[in-house]
């Protein structure tokens, strides 16, 4: 039997299905026969033709040397570029959105102006193997730029070609990537803006095999734009997604800038930072998706991409600046990394820290050994799932079942927490476990001493290993402590509610974990421990 | 002059995670972001057709091609702004429950709004739902359910 709602959201399905199916058409009328991609399976030959084809029409455009703005809106004013070294034309796949330019790889002409970059490519009007695309600006005489410096480029392409961001200081970043048939990666960026020189028009090469895991492959040389020490690049290329921004400073006191690439194919997921005192820092490794909000705080998305997390992650660190304490720049890094496999902070530990005043300058490697995550060093971090409320705001009205909430240990594991009402246990569970443990008894949803005992999470294997609870009314934070020589753990997390987690590792002899609940004073409201 | 199949280069079952991937991605980013996402997955799709053909859930691969191609959109929109399935001018006419119910799927939850919509308003079924966004049909039928009770808490209210 259906209700009310249900027969709207039929009517409402039958509505979006109409309304998808003419914006589509719209667009495929809009873009003409172009729009659609070339199949696969098109003959060679006409491939070829239809190459040839596009050429002429380049040959023909830069004849006429010019390059209409073509755009949807009609209030923007037509413009005219500059004629470009050679040609440019203006597909009509892109349903409104701007030129491409393709100019001779001979022709360097640098950036003239300060000005917006519209760049578009698509593969059937692309570059031959072995032929360069650069960016091109345009800033026509007496017409208006079709965004302020400064102001956000919408620049939606229909055709997944073009990206393009804006970062500090009013300079509008774009970047093309070009696919030669061999697999070759070229990715051109350019910037415009008051506070860039004409050295900003950068093509960027290097050789990247979607076939092959990223961490396997080199990267390129470049990729990262830095502007007066700000960075926020957008770039894509095939099969990565590559988001680059600023990140507040760390706790060390150190600016780091972080750039996340995050692969579409799931398994293949890559970062890639930098900071200011270092030549570079790069981590590389499949680890959880990186993603930036409003703020530019970095924060943890879905890890539901990760699906082989046994690669490894690898850091060199280096730097020429013998005032640079190398062990506290890795440090750094290390506290704005919150999920990395646990191989990978194997490998991290093993480079990233040395004896106390070993401070790494004068570009030598690190390659000492120690521990990796000292105390509340490496925090847990909640990661909202696919079912980000409640919050767990009392036990009463905890979500049921599986993909509650979460948070990720530092070996990279994604664990959700969650209550099952009809029972009052606390269960957890890697994302999607289809066999929750739970804690015995329902212990969790009674009042006082026992409410608050934590509770030490651990997989059969070792590789998982948490304490989680309740806070008390009155705390709103836990600190977590342990006695015996090898153990480590992380700050912990509240993961909504009055739920908290922190992760844990109880070495072998190792006798007691000991919980402080604190109030936001930072008094002691209650103690319990486990041993 | 006869126009081709957008789509003709994917077989059946490929075009058919196809329109559950675009009915998902216009549930979750709104219609606007939504299409637009939804033609960038096609064209990664064409570039990428092998790695789709060999795709276990090749719905679930280009769904997340999808969120991840959103986040380029969803940089310039108005995050804080409510998710508009479809464009107020197309809504505006039709009758009072069904404007409502479209204000109020942009109250749900994410998982919760793409869950409802391809249940209920696309005929999809759980399992097909569970394949797109990568969780267990148990997460789905919850989504659904939360999403179908909060519906009509809100929708009570606003008839009372």
């Amino acid at each position: 039997m259906t209700d009310r709602v249900e027969d709207q959201l039929t009517e409402a399905g039958q509505l979006l299905r109409g309304w998808r199916d003419e914006q589509e058409a719209l667009g495929r009328t809009a873009a003409g026969d172009d729009a659609l991609p070339l199949s696969p399976t098109l003959p060679g030959s006409d491939r070829r033709w239809m190459l040839g084809a596009a050429a002429a029409l380049i040959l023909l455009a830069g004849a006429l040397g010019t390059v209409a703005w073509n755009r949807r809106d009609d209030s923007v004013p037509v413009a005219t570029a500059p004629a470009p070294a050679t040609v440019a034309l203006v597909p009509s796949s892109l349903d409104g959105w701007d030129a491409i330019s393709i100019l001779d790889p001979a022709d360097s002409e640098p950036l003239e102006q300060e000005t917006n970059l519209i760049i578009v490519a698509r593969p059937d009007t692309g570059p031959a193997d072995g032929q360069s695309v650069r960016l091109t600006a345009f800033d026509a005489e007496g017409s208006t730029p079709p965004n302020p410096p400064g102001e956000p480029v919408d620049v939606r392409g229909r055709d997944g070609w073009l990206a393009e961001t804006a970062f500090g200081g009013g300079q509008v970043l774009h970047v093309l990537r070009v696919l030669p048939p061999a697999g070759r990666t070229t990715v051109l960026m350019a910037t415009s803006g008051p506070e860039v020189s004409k050295t900003d028009l950068i093509e960027l090469t290097g050789s990247f095999d979607p076939d092959r895991p990223l961490a396997e492959q080199p990267i390129p040389d470049g990729w990262a734009l830095e502007v007066d020490g700000r960075e926020l690049i957008h770039l894509e290329t095939r099969g990565v997604y590559l988001d680059r921004t600023d990140r507040a400073p760390s706790s060390a006191g150190h600016n780091v800038s972080v750039v996340s690439v995050t692969g579409i194919s799931p398994e293949h997921v890559l970062w890639y930072m930098t900071s200011p005192f270092t030549e570079t820092v790069e981590i590389r490794g499949v680890q959880g998706v990186l993603s930036s909000d409003p703020g530019n705080e970095f924060s943890f998305g879905s890890l539901s991409w990760v699906e082989d997390p046994g690669m490894a992650v690898s850091i060199t660190f280096s730097s020429d600046d013998p005032g640079v304490d190398a062990v506290a720049a890795l440090r750094a890094v290390a506290e704005d990394l919150v999920a990395v496999d646990a191989a990978g902070w194997d490998e991290f530990a093993s480079q990233a820290t040395g004896p106390a005043g070993d401070s790494g300058g004068s570009g030598e490697e690190l390659t000492t050994d120690t521990t990796l995550l000292p105390p509340g060093d490496a925090p847990a971090t909640a990661v909202p799932l696919d079912e980000p409320e409640p919050l767990l705001p009392e036990f009463s009205d905890l979500p049921e079942g599986p993909n509650g909430l979460g948070f990720a240990l530092p070996g990279g594991q994604v664990v959700q927490v969650y209550a099952v009402e009809s029972t009052g246990q606390l269960c957890w569970g890697l994302a999607d476990d289809e066999n929750p443990r739970c804690d015995p008894g329902g212990a969790l949803a009674i009042d006082g001493a026992q409410a608050i005992q934590p509770r030490l999470a651990s997989s059969d294997d070792g590789s998982i290993q948490f304490v989680y609870g309740f806070l008390p009314p009155d705390a709103t934070t836990a600190s977590v402590t342990a006695t015996g020589e090898g153990s480590s753990y992380g700050t912990a997390v509240m993961i909504g509610g009055r739920v908290w987690a922190a992760p844990f590792a109880l070495a072998d002899g190792a006798t007691q974990v000991e919980v402080e609940y604190l109030d936001e004073d930072g008094n002691v409201v209650a103690e319990a421990s486990i041993g | 002059m006869e126009q081709a199949d957008p789509q003709s280069w994917l077989d059946e079952p490929q075009r058919e995670a196809m329109e559950r991937v675009e009915h998902a991605l216009i549930a979750r980013f709104g219609g606007e972001i939504g299409i637009e996402v939804a033609a960038e997955v096609r064209a990664w799709a064409w570039h990428n057709l092998d790695q789709v053909a060999g795709a276990e859930n090749p719905a679930g691969l280009l769904y997340r091609v999808g969120q991840s191609r959103a986040r380029g959109h969803l940089r310039w929109a108005q995050r804080r702004a409510p998710v508009e399935l479809l464009p107020e001018g197309v809504v505006r006419d039709r009758n009072a429950e069904l404007v409502d119910l479209f204000r109020f799927l942009g109250d749900l939850s994410e998982p919760q709004r793409v869950a409802v919509v391809l249940v209920h308003a696309h005929g999809e079924t759980y399992d097909d739902v569970a394949a797109v966004l990568g969780v267990s049909t148990a997460a789905v039928t919850n989504h659904v359910h939360r999403g179908l009770k909060k519906l009509r808490r809100l929708m009570e209210v606003q008839s009372d």
